[in-house]
């Protein structure tokens, strides 16, 4: 098997563990697949094709610049006391179109497109979108050091956390 | 027991009055629940209220430029707002004279060349005028007077500082006296940067499975949720201010809201005229604030009172029936569009002083999309509490809401802190979780939804 090959078939499994792991809450493993001082951001619709690109000074739905948001939000999500989040719905992220499109010494860029079938109170809801997640290796392990999630929904059904997403 | 049934026709009018009580010497008041949940009463609201009477359209910095357009909706009417050529804001349906196509389709944009309608080229000016069509000299005689063929004008367009209001109904009293001394609230915005407000790039909507007067009264005058509904945001926030301390996060300080409901916090909710109401409250960190940074040239400019309330102080104000300008944990409009009696967009905009520094906008952001975001750590919490309240409110069997805390420690008039800063027509007031605020909503809501009634039966007579 060739490098490109065999790098491929990891990040694919990468990203197919990350919608795993999410999909069965094992969110301690969730966050260590990120490193300290990763980006997480969702940028808002700008217009009907147009998205924000400045996560710092324009409107986004989601924008984390350290893992211990992450880590404060899945307390949140998780603590039964966030009535948006309880009981959490059951969710089903499908990823697929894998594509590495950048090597940078250690850092990998890959793009793929998500969905999501969300089910909760006898109601099913569905979300989708893209994700480039930017990865890099530390002490031989992938981790996510920046993952942009576009969501094609923008005036979205309730609510979105990050187990949506 | 008699189940509540709202019948019109045989049954005569509806007593809209007969859906809230109160008692003032009991220190009472209660809400009929089925105002929340009828479809016959929805349909009501929308002519009387969203149709009959001012609403919120849109910012005005949404439509800098001549030929800017904003598309929303009145009730259920499709209406464009647009700016002219001499830079004025007018407001038209958004339907083509010809066939009702619609003329805009995109939320924003710009006709500066004017509107053509894709279904047959009828052409209009940016003030409705109809100014071409193919054919036009074969299709009607010569000399042939086409002004009826003109687009149809939203009865009353009219701004104050930014924030654009239209009505559908001609026989409305100006904006001017329908805002009241809400005016100040909107102006101690505009007074932070000499340029004005603006809003800030990006959108966040979402739909919640209730009633759109469910929000109203939320963010109108229920002090109260803060501590229940936000308790996991109010843990958050002191999860952070720790990992800061400890220089684990980047993240900026959020403005704290566990000491709000404190009886010690200055601070107190009013009922204003035509329904608004206005909810002031001392910050417990307002140098974590935004506007905090500029607080000397406040008081410079407009004395220590004034000073203070625009760059320490939590304002609110529901604008009757679908705004909220908000300069608090974050500075925002939140706009609520009612879809159907359990179906309601919520649209939140973040605001910002034009020309703001770099530093100070990341700070304003981040504050916003903490709490406000479709995914904030607040707000998806209270949209969820009124789908919740939406579902109770078919129990038909306890057709009756609580709106009585604090009814007892009512005030009637402005205090001496809203007077100081020029706010003198409030009704009544009370402290932060006095939930006469939200009473004083539903007793203007009976009022509108009376006189529409009373003008519907007589156009029909």
């Amino acid at each position: 098997m060739s490098e490109k090959t065999e790098l491929q078939i990891e990040v694919e499994q990468f990203i197919y563990r990350e919608a795993a792991v999410v999909d069965q809450g094992r969110w301690q493993e969730w966050l260590e697949m990120y490193t300290e001082e990763m980006v997480y951001w969702a940028p808002s619709w700008v217009n009907e094709n147009e998205l924000t690109t400045d996560p710092e000074t324009e409107v986004s739905i989601i924008y984390m610049n350290n893992r211990k948001e992450l880590e404060h939000r899945i307390w949140r999500f998780t603590s039964g006391e966030s009535p948006a989040s309880y009981p959490l719905p059951r969710t089903n992220h499908m990823v697929s179109n894998v594509a590495i499109t950048a090597v940078d010494g250690d850092e990998i860029t890959v793009s793929s497109n998500w969905m999501s079938q969300t089910y909760r109170d006898k109601e099913q809801r569905i979300y989708g979108g893209y994700y480039t997640h930017t990865l890099i290796r530390q002490s031989g392990e992938l981790k996510i050091s920046r993952k942009v999630v576009v969501l094609l929904n923008d005036v979205v059904d309730g609510f979105v956390d990050v187990y949506h997403l | 027991m008699k189940v509540e049934t709202l019948t019109t026709g045989d049954a005569g009018p509806i007593d809209f009055s007969s859906f809230v009580e109160h008692n003032a010497d009991a220190s009472e008041a209660r809400i009929k629940r089925v105002a929340l949940t009828s479809p016959e009463i929805f349909d009501m609201e929308m002519r009387y209220i969203f149709e009959g009477n001012w609403v919120y359209l849109c910012h005005e910095s949404q439509i800098p430029e001549v030929g800017d357009f904003f598309t929303t909706t009145m009730g259920r009417q499709p209406v464009i707002i647009i700016r002219n050529k001499e830079g004025r804001v007018n407001g038209f349906l958004n339907a083509c004279s010809h066939k009702g196509t619609t003329l805009c389709r995109t939320q924003t944009g710009n006709k500066a060349a004017g509107f053509a309608c894709s279904y047959h080229d009828w052409c209009f000016d940016l003030d409705g005028n109809l100014e071409y069509m193919p054919r036009m000299d074969e299709g009607f005689p010569a000399g042939k007077n086409l002004a009826n063929h003109n687009l149809t004008r939203i009865a009353k367009v009219e701004t104050h500082g930014g924030f654009v209001f239209g009505s559908l109904n001609a026989d409305v009293c100006t904006l001017k006296e329908h805002l009241g001394d809400i005016t100040e609230i909107i102006d101690m915005l505009n007074d932070q940067c000499e340029e004005g407000f603006e809003v800030v790039r990006g959108t966040n909507s979402c739909v919640y499975h209730g009633n759109w007067k469910l929000l109203i009264e939320n963010g109108g005058g229920d002090g109260l949720h803060l501590p229940s509904v936000h308790k996991t945001l109010i843990k958050v926030v002191q999860m952070r201010e720790q990992e800061l301390a400890k220089g684990t996060t980047k993240a900026a300080k959020m403005v704290r809201v566990d000491e709000l409901n404190d009886k010690d916090t200055v601070g107190a909710t009013y009922a204003m005229q035509n329904g608004h109401t206005l909810i002031q409250s001392d910050l417990p960190n307002p140098e974590d604030r935004p506007a905090y940074a500029r607080h000397q040239v406040f008081v410079e400019r407009h004395g220590e009172e004034r000073a203070r309330w625009m760059s320490s102080k939590l304002r609110q104000v529901a604008i009757y029936p679908n705004l909220f300008v908000m300069d608090q944990l974050a500075s925002l409009i939140r706009y609520v569009r009612p879809i159907a009696a359990d179906k309601t967009e919520v649209s939140y905009w973040c605001i910002a002083p034009k020309g703001e520094a770099r530093e100070l906008r990341v700070k304003r952001m981040r504050q916003f999309m903490d709490f406000f975001s479709i995914a904030g750590l607040g707000g998806p919490d209270d949209n969820h509490e009124f789908e919740q309240c939406q579902i109770g409110a078919h129990a038909a069997a306890a057709p009756w809401s609580d709106a009585s805390f604090g009814l007892h420690t009512e005030f009637s008039g402005s205090d001496r802190r809203a007077s100081e800063v020029g706010v003198h027509d409030a009704k009544f007031g009370g402290p932060v979780g006095w939930e006469g605020g939200s009473v004083r909503q539903y007793q203007n809501w009976v009022r509108l939804m009376e006189e529409g009634q009373k003008r519907e039966m007589a156009m029909q007579r």
